[in-house]
């Protein structure tokens, strides 16, 4: 569920979300692997990078052994993208920048054994896109960050051009993180407009962490929903006015 | 807080450059007969600055409209000297500058060759401005101009981050006192604070020394440039923050949007200082 930045058309929305499975998964005998992304609002032709990101990021496992390989990937699909391709000089200029997105790349692993009620699931973060594990309407891990005093306009992001993969330091820049689940819990992935308000209305211990998470767990929750609880909380001021998603995986 | 609202298309903001077209700035920059006149080195530093206005709102393959520009120049007249399709239009949408320049030139630019030497490449410089020196001083009608064009702005912009006005000059106004129109000028205000006015004052003279953004009157030289001092604003504190990055020296709080006897850098600093809220989107 994505609504885009008030005053942008949905075409505008630089949010994306991504996973190779089509459909309802009904068993998961094999490692789910998904990935979202922010497009960096600043840089040109946003939008189009995360996407690429997240496809070719959620074709394997998190492994930060291989993002730089994933990476080149990426950067060279861009390139192939505007090769040949005439642009007006304001946007060649731009194009000079480079764009930027962050990655939140997920998988959720199968049971190891039939012994054992859950399984694992591992995150690789760059920048502040958000994953929340939520068990009996408790948010019970948060990763990569923990305190919404540490959102500001300057996250960690990935760079479409590779002259300026210095901008990403490898060893703070790019995070790992994994935990176990259980069933019934409920991963989040969200943006860092959604999660920058998560974490400070949980700093608040405000009721509308739990307001939101009654909301999320009625049947018909879905996009019409999720955009007039933006709209709500825009017009109140206490989420900002940006791209705003959310992926809810459950695990039953 | 101040000086914290989202540049956007709900909530554009707004560029007006003042530039002093009297006869002296036909004189070189720094009075060194090799550098180029003050008024070609300003409307070409001008040129480049519009040009990355637009590359800043450049998105995908349009120009947003995250604001409006004007240019009034003040010396035998005072009025705005955009041309061509934009002639007598005080306050352009970015986009529309982007559509009209008056003519686009070719220029030879050095780049890195990547082995260590240079070539010399053809670059496209847009012109939406040409240099003029003919006339006096009128800079208080200028401000009075300026505060006009900006009231109506700010009453239909309430939210927006506030207008922020440069005056590029190289002289004293020699029609009254311009602290009085500047101060109800930079009284104007949106929610998000007061219309900031930058004062940037070219360099005549060889040695004369350079200073940027003073935040104390008393190190000020003569009368003029104390005069250009109290009429500047206080930097807001994301202009601080840019204005140190780029000189990679810290501004105290107190320190004004003013720059005295600016070199050929300093010109092009203090134009980038007074644009980055735009830049940095």
């Amino acid at each position: 569920m994505t609504v885009p930045k008030m005053g942008n058309v949905s075409s505008e929305n630089e949010d994306t979300f991504f996973t190779h499975k089509n459909g309802p998964i009904t068993k998961l005998d094999s490692p789910f692997i998904c990935a979202i992304s922010d497009g960096a609002t600043a840089a040109t032709f946003s939008k189009l990078w995360a996407s690429i990101l997240v496809k070719t990021f959620s074709r394997a496992i998190p492994d930060p052994n291989d993002f730089q390989t994933n990476l080149d990937k990426c950067q060279l699909e861009w390139k192939k993208h505007f090769q040949q391709r005439e642009l007006p000089w304001h946007t060649e200029e731009k194009m000079k920048m480079g764009s930027f997105a962050t990655l939140l790349w997920l998988t959720i692993f199968p049971h190891e054994t039939s012994q054992k009620p859950g399984g694992r699931f591992k995150a690789l973060c760059v920048g502040d896109s958000c994953i929340f594990q939520v068990r009996n309407q408790k948010v019970i891990f948060c990763k990569p960050i923990g305190n919404s005093a540490d959102f500001n306009n300057r996250p960690a992001l990935i760079p479409s051009l590779s002259s300026l993969n210095h901008f990403l330091k490898m060893d703070s820049s790019v995070q790992i993180f994994s935990n176990d689940w259980q069933r019934g819990d409920q991963l989040l992935l969200t943006t860092d407009a959604l999660a920058a308000f998560l974490i400070r209305k949980m700093e608040e211990s405000s009721g509308l962490v739990s307001e939101f998470f009654d909301l999320l767990g009625r049947p018909r929750f879905e996009g019409q929903v999720f955009s007039n609880w933006v709209d709500q909380q825009r017009a109140e001021n206490t989420l900002r006015n940006d791209d705003t998603s959310l992926t809810s995986i459950t695990i039953q | 807080m101040s000086y914290q609202a989202e540049i956007s298309r709900i909530n554009p903001t707004c560029f007006l450059f003042l530039v002093d077209h009297s006869s002296s700035m036909s004189y070189p920059v720094m009075g060194i007969p090799s550098n180029p006149k003050k008024s070609v080195f300003v409307a070409d530093a001008l040129n480049k600055t519009i040009q990355s206005l637009i590359v800043s709102a450049s998105k995908d393959m349009d120009v947003r409209r995250y604001y409006q520009v004007g240019v009034i120049g003040y010396g035998f007249e005072v009025e705005s000297s955009l041309g061509g399709d934009l002639k007598g239009q005080d306050l352009v949408w970015i986009d529309d500058l982007y559509q009209h320049p008056l003519r686009i030139e070719d220029r030879l630019k050095k780049e890195s060759d990547g082995a260590g030497g240079y070539i010399e490449v053809t670059m496209k410089l847009p012109v939406w401005v040409d240099p003029v020196s003919k006339g006096q001083t009128p800079m208080c009608q200028a401000l009075e101009h300026s505060r006009d064009i900006l009231r109506a702005w700010v009453e239909k912009y309430p939210n927006s981050y506030p207008p922020t006005v440069i005056n590029l000059t190289d002289g004293e106004a020699n029609d009254g006192d311009p602290r009085k129109p500047a101060a109800e000028l930079t009284s104007l205000a949106t929610n998000d604070g007061n219309v900031i006015l930058l004062t940037v004052h070219t360099s005549s003279r060889e040695f004369d020394e350079q200073i940027f953004f003073p935040d104390d009157i008393n190190k000020l030289p003569d009368h003029f440039s104390k005069i250009m001092f109290e009429l500047s604003s206080v930097l807001p504190p994301a202009m601080l923050r840019t204005g140190s990055e780029l000189l990679d020296s810290p501004l105290n709080e107190n320190a004004h949007g003013f720059v005295y006897n600016a070199d050929i850098a300093g010109i092009v600093q203090a134009l980038e200082i007074g644009t980055r809220p735009a830049i940095a989107l």
